[in-house]
């Protein structure tokens, strides 16, 4: 017979972190993101809640970065003026968009990022915000991961003991940002997905940053393409050479919801739609 | 361990299992409004507030709400109190089913602590957690505004309005008009000019001006309290004493013969009570449709095989103390596969070489088990080709539709026991009881006497639960363990296991003239039934009858193949094959009418067939005999005329409005389908209803109705209120237990109101007229004119004595008589009701999206006997149907699994994205129906895929004749144009 799972709340990292280096108990996080795994279903012996470490803030440090804490859910993002100034409101179209209210209500930012199969808006909107992970490794000591890195393979970052403390990513006040999507029905989970973010001065593209889910096994930062915009006046022409570069770097998975053919081609169309509506929020 | 929360406003301690869900542990603490739709979170139905927050049960450990405050319905109302927002709820008709009610209302009041003036947008946000499968989301939307309005103590419209003229009700029919002899050109053939004969008395009393009641009146559903209320009411909510938790071990392999299965390691685990298999059961043939005896074959099941045939088929079944026990068991099984070849394409496996699905002998009555060939039906009408060969112009073309899922948010779900005169008691969420327990019997070895069907409230069934589908295996096991058994389905279980609507490739040959006549249809179907033959020839035989009925011609042909395949069954599912042609024969009339130079929906005015018309196709394909039927009502242009008005039909004529400046990858479109659907199966269905009256005039119903949550049994107690003269809430009525109502059918075929509701309304004149000869002999005058209205039995001159003094003098006073009348009702006439559904569309030519922002449905069904339940229906039917043509369709791999096992993989509508639902009746009066009326329930599901297809093509000039349609489809559509 099955033991039944331990559960624990820990009320400080210490006791946390105890828990969960444990070796002979498989011990986990218990995070949920916004799309749930069915309890039965879950990884681990024992769950360690982190409810009570205090993880559930959203702040602009005086180091210019926007904190949002590992336990903040998907409905406080939503809500959070902060995030709603940032890039144009784009973290906050993503987490509205990632799932409905009730799960929303749940869904932690740690829960979000730690499952492959969760929709794809979140991750993409802080990766184009330049995010970072900081995970506590145990009590004092906490190392920090490009969030474009960890979503290379966000199962298997996190090491035994570990648990992400946070996510921050530089206040973007100024910049525009947008979200695209493609999906069967407006609230879908996307079938593929990008976000724009940038920064516009004088006519002149001074930063972007561009993320594409759907074309690649794995959410992707498209470096070329950011590379190509800095410093250019954002023509049509340029787009089109943007979208080129994103369908050039695509290298789909196809399933019954679009085929390689299919998100190839349409990783050129959202990259470019995400980079004009970027654009056009700026005007 | 022990767990502190603030229950309801109440300090309270629970004892629960550290990992056992929220949900678990609130259900066992008595909170029985907290339901179980999923294990994902994704349904909603177990959602509660936790601090003021909504949040779903089933992925929350019990231990994470220690510490909180928890609330459910339960805290919001007392007996005899109701929370302004459940009233809100009952009195908007936002309540159907009412299996996921309870979160909806915790979701608006969550809402309205927050913001005491919410918009429409707030409202669908809020109900966004909650999949509702019923209504469509258009009324409870309506009830959060009502709800706010009412908490901020502002005066609310009253719900009323409707009736029929008194003289359409009670003078056309007269006091028995069901049964009767219908109009002369019924007999005589087609006959356009033949008008329905007013040749029946008037009574005095009836005036024009006067209308009805009840009757034609959005009365609040008589069981919309207690399901706003979270009363315990459905199958799962009992306890019984020493029940046992059953779960099913499944096949993982599609085809596989089981070489051997060794459970001993499963039997002696501790907790185990009983583990059957194949070698266990009696092997009794039969087929697991809900239909009438006897059952259409093939008969091509056993309750446990020593074969599975598809991922997902019945391997083994275990009752255990725990549903934890029980599912550690299951991995104990040891089974020996020998896995077999597979076919997944009907198309393919007819083929010679095609691994054949059922090769078992004792099998009854496949054509062609060799070949897979589960059905073959045939039907024709005139010469076809002699009439192709006169046609100016021939069509032709395919079309497919999905396998889509019912989607019942509550799952199938089976509670069987022991009375104590050692029946077998079977509780169970089933659309139809009486055809359950007649098919149960033979497989566990009992007498139907024996047994005893209770159908409680049901979580929504759209045909998924027309089917014997799991309380063979609950009773079983309490055979074997003489203990009650509850057996669920997990949600997963309702995607690999359960039923869907059939897969189909439709294929139309039109034959038509230069002028927009058309002459002569052609309909060929391949259908895929799984792995079993539930519902397959009915089903098929729907399609060809829906498919070769809307359109007058002068030739018909049908011809359908209907194959196996290694998936998960098909089965019933609202429209029963009427959705899959009709999605063939409407897309095809626009290609006609565009090609030919017509209006789409002009051309469909033209042809369509009207009152009068012969349906001649009915003779081949109905399944209740070879039965003329003719159009007897119908209220078609009338609904293409409002309809049209409705989504403003001219405006696709406007280039403007079919491009969007701001979004220049936007085009826009409109599309029509008209709908024709049926009433019930001619000479066969049947029900009954028996009413008594009670001491103080009111009056007890029974009906083996089974009321899934559409509200018959409302209507039924409306029509009897209606003809006894007494108002809603005397009417109490009980439905669906095998033991205490009369049989009935079920819930199927769109019959309920005009069945069951006919058989009410018959056994409502018996005691009418036996209240009225009892009042005329109390007021010592003649029945002659006397009438009962307004609790009152009323002399010809006026004098009057209330209901209560009859029933007192007749049950306790002068020649002392029970006073009560049973009747049943079968009809040979299925009236159809008509639609005319539109639907607006946005494509996106850059991805292929199909945005919908609007759909607008105008329906004649008759009297709508309650307009609140009807327009219900069609709102939630016509999101159920855009379900399915935009992105609901099961899809598998090629080892044979199902690629979308979780709601939010399958995409069922939230209420935040659901297009604006317009639900328009047109009334008409239909002779052979109680109170004129006839169906509602299913017609909503025919019209909207093809009107999608056709909106599309309106748009963007690419025409798509396969659902859904999925953004890829549509984009390749516009590359190879």
């Amino acid at each position: 017979m099955s033991k039944t799972k331990e559960f624990h709340r820990p009320d400080n990292w210490s006791k946390a972190h105890q828990l969960l280096k444990r070796s002979d108990v498989q011990t986990v996080p218990l995070v949920v993101g916004p799309r749930p795994i069915a309890l039965d279903d879950r990884a681990g012996d024992a769950f360690v809640d982190l409810e009570k470490l205090h993880l559930n803030y959203i702040q602009l440090g005086e180091d210019g970065i926007v904190h949002i804490g590992a336990m903040v859910t998907l409905q406080d993002i939503y809500q959070s003026e902060l995030v709603k100034s940032q890039a144009g409101g784009v973290l906050t179209e993503a987490a509205y968009f990632s799932a409905t209210l009730g799960l929303r209500n749940l869904a932690s930012l740690a829960g979000t990022i730690t499952n492959a199969e969760n929709p794809p808006d979140v991750p993409l909107a802080l990766m184009a915000l330049d995010a970072v992970v900081t995970v506590q490794k145990d009590e004092n000591q906490t190392h920090q991961v490009a969030l474009h890195e960890w979503m290379k393979d966000c199962t298997k970052v996190l090491l035994p003991g570990e648990a992400i403390l946070e996510v921050g990513f530089p206040a973007q006040p100024t910049a525009s940002g947008a979200l695209v999507r493609i999906n069967r029905t407006p609230r879908d989970k996307a079938i593929l997905a990008a976000v724009a973010v940038l920064y516009i001065d004088n006519g002149l593209c001074s930063k972007a940053s561009v993320s594409l889910a759907g074309a690649n096994p794995a959410p992707v930062r498209l470096l070329e393409v950011e590379t190509l915009l800095k410093g250019k006046s954002l023509t049509s022409e340029l787009l089109a050479q943007a979208a080129q570069l994103a369908e050039n770097q695509a290298q789909p998975l196809g399933d019954y919801l679009g085929s390689v053919v299919y998100r190839t081609a349409m990783a050129s169309v959202l990259t470019k739609r995400a980079i004009s509506q970027a654009m056009n929020a700026t005007k | 361990m022990n767990i502190h929360l603030k229950l309801n406003g109440k300090d309270t301690d629970l004892v629960v299992i550290q990992d056992e869900s929220l949900l678990t542990a609130l259900r066992r603490a008595g909170m029985w409004s907290v339901k179980h739709g999923c294990e994902t979170g994704e349904c909603g139905a177990c959602s509660v507030l936790m601090d003021g927050k909504l949040v779903p049960t089933c992925v929350m450990l019990a231990p994470q709400a220690d510490g909180h405050a928890i609330e459910t319905v339960e805290g919001m109302s007392e007996i005899n109190t109701i929370h302004p927002i459940q009233k809100a709820f009952t009195e908007m008709g936002a309540v159907q089913c009412g299996f996921c009610t309870p979160a909806m209302v915790l979701a608006t009041k969550a809402l309205i602590n927050k913001e005491m003036y919410p918009t429409l947008e707030d409202a669908r946000d809020a109900l966004s957690s909650t999949i509702c499968r019923c209504t469509g989301y258009v009324k409870p939307v309506e009830a959060i505004m009502r709800a706010a309005a009412m908490l901020r103590g502002e005066e609310v419209p009253p719900i009323d309005g409707g009736g029929i003229p008194m003289d359409i009700a009670f003078g056309l029919t007269g006091e028995s008009d069901l049964g009767r002899d219908l109009p002369d050109f019924v007999k005589g053939g087609s006959g356009s000019e033949v008008k329905i004969k007013k040749d029946v008395k008037i009574a005095p009393w009836v005036t024009p001006e006067s209308q009805t009641d009840v009757v034609g009146r959005p009365e609040i559903k008589v069981d919309a309290v207690k399901l706003a209320k979270g009363k315990p009411a459905f199958t799962d909510d009992i306890n019984l004493p020493g029940m046992l938790y059953a779960e099913m071990l499944t096949s993982p392999h599609a085809h596989a013969r089981i070489r051997n299965i060794d459970t001993s390691k499963a039997k002696a685990l501790q907790g185990v009570h009983a583990v059957l298999t194949y070698k266990d059961v009696p092997r009794v043939i039969y087929a697991s449709g809900g239909q009438s005896w006897p059952n259409p074959k093939p008969w091509d099941q056993v309750s446990l095989d020593n074969k599975v045939r598809f991922v997902g088929d019945r391997v083994a079944v275990v009752a255990a103390e725990t549903p934890e026990i029980a599912r550690e068991a299951i991995k104990l099984i040891d089974v020996d596969y020998e896995v077999l070849p597979i076919v997944l394409d009907p198309r393919e496996a007819g083929k010679p070489g095609a691994p054949v699905i059922h090769d078992e002998p004792d099998a009854v009555g496949i054509p062609d088990a060799s070949h897979n060939l589960v059905n073959v039906v045939d039907a024709v009408w005139n010469d076809v080709d002699k009439v192709f060969a006169e046609c100016d112009r021939i069509f032709e073309n395919t079309y497919y539709t999905p396998k889509q899922q019912q989607g019942h948010i509550e799952p199938h779900i089976c509670i069987t026991y022991w009375d104590e005169d050692e029946r077998l008691v079977v509780r169970t969420s089933t659309q139809v009881p009486f055809h359950a327990r007649r098919m149960l019997a033979p497989l566990i070895g009992l007498p139907i006497k024996r047994i005893r069907v209770i159908k409680p409230r049901i979580g929504g069934g759209f045909g998924g639960k027309q089917e014997m589908l799991i309380e063979d295996l609950a009773a079983h096991l309490t055979l074997a363990t003489k203990r009650p058994v509850r057996l669920e389905y997990t949600r997963e279980q309702e995607f690999t296991s359960s039923r869907s609507r059939h897969p189909m490739y439709v294929t139309f040959k039109i034959g038509v003239m230069n002028d927009g006549t058309i002459r002569a249809l052609d309909m060929n179907v391949i259908s895929d039934t799984g792995a079993y033959g539930s519902h397959s020839l009915t089903v098929a035989s729907v399609s060809g009858l829906r498919g070769l009925s809307t359109y007058k011609a002068d030739a018909l042909r049908f011809h359908a193949d209907i194959y196996y395949t290694n998936k998960a069954p098909a089965g019933a599912f609202r429209g029963y094959g009427a959705p899959q042609g009709m999605f063939g024969l409407e897309v095809i009339i626009d290609e006609i009418a565009h090609s030919l130079g017509f209006d789409p929906l002009e051309f469909r005015r033209r042809n369509a067939v009207d009152v009068g018309d012969h349906i001649p196709i009915s003779t081949a394909l109905g399944e209740g005999g070879t039965i003329e039927q003719y159009v007897l009502s119908c209220g078609l242009q009338e609904c293409f005329d409002k309809a049209a008005k409705s989504i403003q039909w001219e405006r696709r004529n406007d280039p403007k409005w079919r491009v969007d400046p701001e979004r220049p990858n936007i085009r826009r479109g409109l599309g029509v389908a008209t709908c024709m659907h049926g009433t019930a199966i001619p000479g066969l269905d049947m029900g009954g209803a028996s009413i008594k009256m009670n001491d103080d005039g009111s009056f007890n119903v029974q009906v083996g109705a089974t009321d899934l949550g559409t509200g018959s049994d409302t209507v039924i107690a409306q029509i009897i209120a209606e003809t006894l003269g007494c108002r809603l809430e005397d009417i109490i009525i009980y439905s669906s237990d095998t033991d205490m109502t009369p049989f009935d059918v079920g819930a199927y075929a769109s019959s309920t109101t005009f069945i069951s509701g006919g058989s009410a309304k018959k056994a409502a004149e018996i005691v009418r007229r036996q209240i009225i000869d009892r009042a005329a002999k109390m007021l010592e005058t003649t029945s002659e004119g006397m009438y009962l209205r307004h609790r009152q039995a009323i002399a010809a001159d006026g004098r009057s004595v209330s209901l209560e003094a009859v029933a007192l003098n007749s049950l306790h006073t002068v020649d002392q008589q029970q006073i009560m009348g049973t009747a049943s009702f079968m009809s040979n006439y299925a009236p159809p009701p008509f639609g005319a559904q539109f639907v607006e569309v946005e494509v996106d030519t850059e991805t292929g999206m199909v945005r919908v922002p609007r759909m607008v449905m105008a329906v004649d069904c008759g009297t709508a006997i309650n307009p609140m339940t009807a327009s219900g229906q069609i709102e939630g039917g016509q999101l159920q149907a855009l379900g399915m043509a935009i992105s609901e369709g099961m899809e598998y791999d090629t080892e044979g699994n199902v690629l979308q096992k979780r709601f939010g993989d399958y995409r069922i509508y939230e209420a935040d994205e659901a297009p604006e639902i317009t639900a328009i009746l047109v009334p008409t009066y239909e002779p052979s129906g109680p109170y004129g009326a006839k169906a509602v329930a299913e017609i909503p599901m025919d019209g909207v895929g093809p009107a999608v297809s056709n909106a599309i093509f309106d748009a963007i000039g690419v025409r798509l004749r396969e659902l859904p349609v999925l953004p890829e489809k549509v984009w390749k559509g516009i590359q190879e144009k």
